[in-house]
């Protein structure tokens, strides 16, 4: 009777812990930006339409994980491994391009959301969600692009949610492209230089979400020596 | 027998789990339990609750003494010569006197006027045009600022990890904690929330120790009428952001709140600051325009100017004796212990 005893209390554990709940695993994520087809490298001129170039020399960008608590990663392109994460994705969870408002409101934080990144408004609260440098080239004239997309409050908001993650198995990992074609397209020289809080950084924003793909990947589960 | 020793070992654990814990806090024994003992108080006398989100950031002895050395560290700017405690000045109630508008490295000047800081665990927003939601995150501005100090962030990050006498302070501030912004900041959030004014004589006669003199009583119910709608007791400020009629200033064009929320209805609006310790905290308004409270309430008594689209309180009608009256009530909100408490000043000086 003892051991019977023993034996449903193991299932139990087994089933509380055991099995393969999908939501408690960490969702791995890689991310790739693209332009025209091709992979965005930073520093080298890339073909917008026929007449337009850009040369992207910094581009870094927050995604959050929305859940019960919200988790915040910063990609940088230059730096490669950021590119890559592991991240909680409890069910019932949402990805966030940027960072969220009620994390906006608090004390900064060590890690991600660290100042020292460069992606924290000193001049007033916030975070920029977004920053694009770099140049832009068309027949005539090479204008400097400086999108420094951020805003929380009072109707500016920036961030967006992104759409659901598809379904997944454990065997696969997320890649989420950023298309960079709409919102490159719709930068004028007058629109080029973005420094804080507004509709167009609004709407710039909303291309950016608008821009992001979804893939499943397998996981390289046999490395190779 | 047996069961008594368990007891006892469970008890002894638990009593270092707790040892740990207040040791892992830092130790409160000081100007954190001094500033602890100081909220509570003003609580139970009907001041208002604290705003500061304290459980994010105890205080404690080690981060306000900390913070008091950043707040007063001249080399974490780019000339070596400005530190917060340049432009806010502790006999001063932590404003800037010496100039209309403060002045930062290289004699680079601000267009604002320095403003003074106490009392600011109740506090939503800071600046004048409230850009900053949170005191942790209010030094990054003036550290970062061009005119100001001038130092990027992760200059200043290094100066202080760099330096020995910061490194044994931030292990007794943060226990077991790399070093961070972050916690840098939240440590100079810690010495400012022990700026706490609240010893003037208009606090004695609120808790009856002291009774006004007639002229200072005739002041006070001036400022109920005419005042205490926007500077409101006991802190005799405001979260708002209003329009006291100010002509904008053509030299240094400033709009205020609107520069924040992009809101035309913003024009023109800025914080309405504290009227406690108004005395020393010359000069007055955002740009520093009036050097004397005589100017000031001469201001409020003449605005007739029309402003397109921004809306222009009335004229306050006050007499030359209403003035004086005024005068002598807005002299009992200055706190004199407050201006020499020495714990808040320089440490260097203290030495001294």
């Amino acid at each position: 009777m003892a051991t019977h005893r023993h034996l449903i209390l193991l299932l139990a554990v087994v089933c509380r812990f055991g099995l393969a709940d999908l939501s408690a695993q960490p969702l791995q994520i890689t991310h790739q930006v693209l332009l025209q087809g091709k992979t965005v490298q930073l520093d080298s001129w890339m073909s917008v339409v026929p007449s337009v170039s850009v040369k992207i020399t910094t581009l870094k960008w927050y995604l959050s994980v929305q859940g019960k608590t919200a988790q915040t990663y910063l990609m940088d392109l230059s730096e490669p491994t950021s590119l890559l994460q592991s991240v909680k994705y409890p069910k019932g969870s949402r990805l966030y391009f940027g960072v969220d408002s009620q994390t906006q409101v608090l004390s900064t934080r060590p890690g991600a959301l660290d100042p020292v990144h460069g992606m924290y408004w000193t001049w007033q609260s916030g975070y920029i969600q977004w920053k694009l440098e770099g140049l832009m080239k068309t027949d005539t004239a090479e204008i400097p692009i400086q999108l420094h997309l951020g805003g929380f409050q009072n109707n500016l908001q920036t961030g967006q949610i992104l759409p659901p993650v598809p379904i997944r198995d454990p065997t696969n990992s997320l890649q989420i492209t950023w298309l960079l074609d709409e919102l490159l397209r719709s930068i004028t020289p007058q629109t080029a230089r973005v420094m804080s809080p507004s509709h167009l950084a609004q709407e710039y924003a909303q291309r950016i979400a608008g821009g992001v793909r979804y893939g499943l990947i397998p996981i390289n589960t046999d490395p190779k020596p | 027998m047996k069961r008594s020793v368990w007891l006892f070992a469970v008890f002894v654990l638990m009593g270092c789990g707790m040892f740990v814990v207040q040791r892992g806090r830092g130790d409160i024994r000081g100007r954190a339990r001094k500033a602890f003992i100081t909220y509570q108080q003003l609580k139970a006398e009907g001041w208002p609750e604290t705003v500061y989100l304290f459980g994010q950031n105890p205080l404690s002895d080690a981060g306000i003494a900390l913070g008091r050395k950043l707040f007063y560290d001249e080399s974490l700017s780019a000339d070596g010569k400005v530190s917060c405690g340049s432009c806010h000045n502790s006999y001063t109630a932590f404003a800037h006197v010496d100039h209309k508008l403060s002045h930062g490295v290289y004699d680079r000047e601000g267009r604002r006027n320095a403003p003074a800081l106490f009392n600011l665990a109740w506090s939503q927003s800071f600046m004048w045009d409230g850009a900053i939601t949170t005191l942790d995150n209010q030094s990054l501005s003036p550290i970062a600022s061009h005119t100001e100090m001038d130092l990027s962030l992760p200059a200043f990050l290094e100066r202080v990890q760099r330096d020995t006498t910061y490194q044994t302070m931030y292990r007794h501030a943060f226990p077991g904690e790399p070093m961070s912004l972050p916690r840098l900041m939240q440590a100079i959030a810690q010495f400012e929330l022990t700026f706490i004014s609240q010893e003037s004589r208009y606090d004695s006669m609120r808790r009856h120790q002291i009774a006004f003199t007639p002229q200072e009583q005739k002041g006070y119910e001036l400022y109920k009428l005419y005042c205490a709608d926007c500077h409101k007791e006991p802190l005799f400020r405001s979260d708002a952001f209003e329009s006291n009629g100010l002509f904008p200033n053509i030299q240094f064009p400033d709009w205020g709140r609107v520069e924040i929320t992009r809101n035309p209805k913003d024009s023109g609006l800025f914080r309405v600051p504290s009227l406690r310790n108004v005395e020393v905290t010359y000069p007055y308004m955002h740009d520093g325009r009036f050097a004397t409270l005589s100017q000031v309430l001469k201001h409020y008594s003449l605005r007739t100017l029309k402003i397109q689209g921004v809306y222009q309180p009335k004229p306050i009608v006050l007499s030359s004796n209403d003035r004086v009256d005024l005068l002598a009530f807005l002299l009992t909100l200055t706190d004199r212990q407050f201006v020499q408490v020495k714990e808040l000043q320089d440490p260097r000086g203290f030495q001294k």
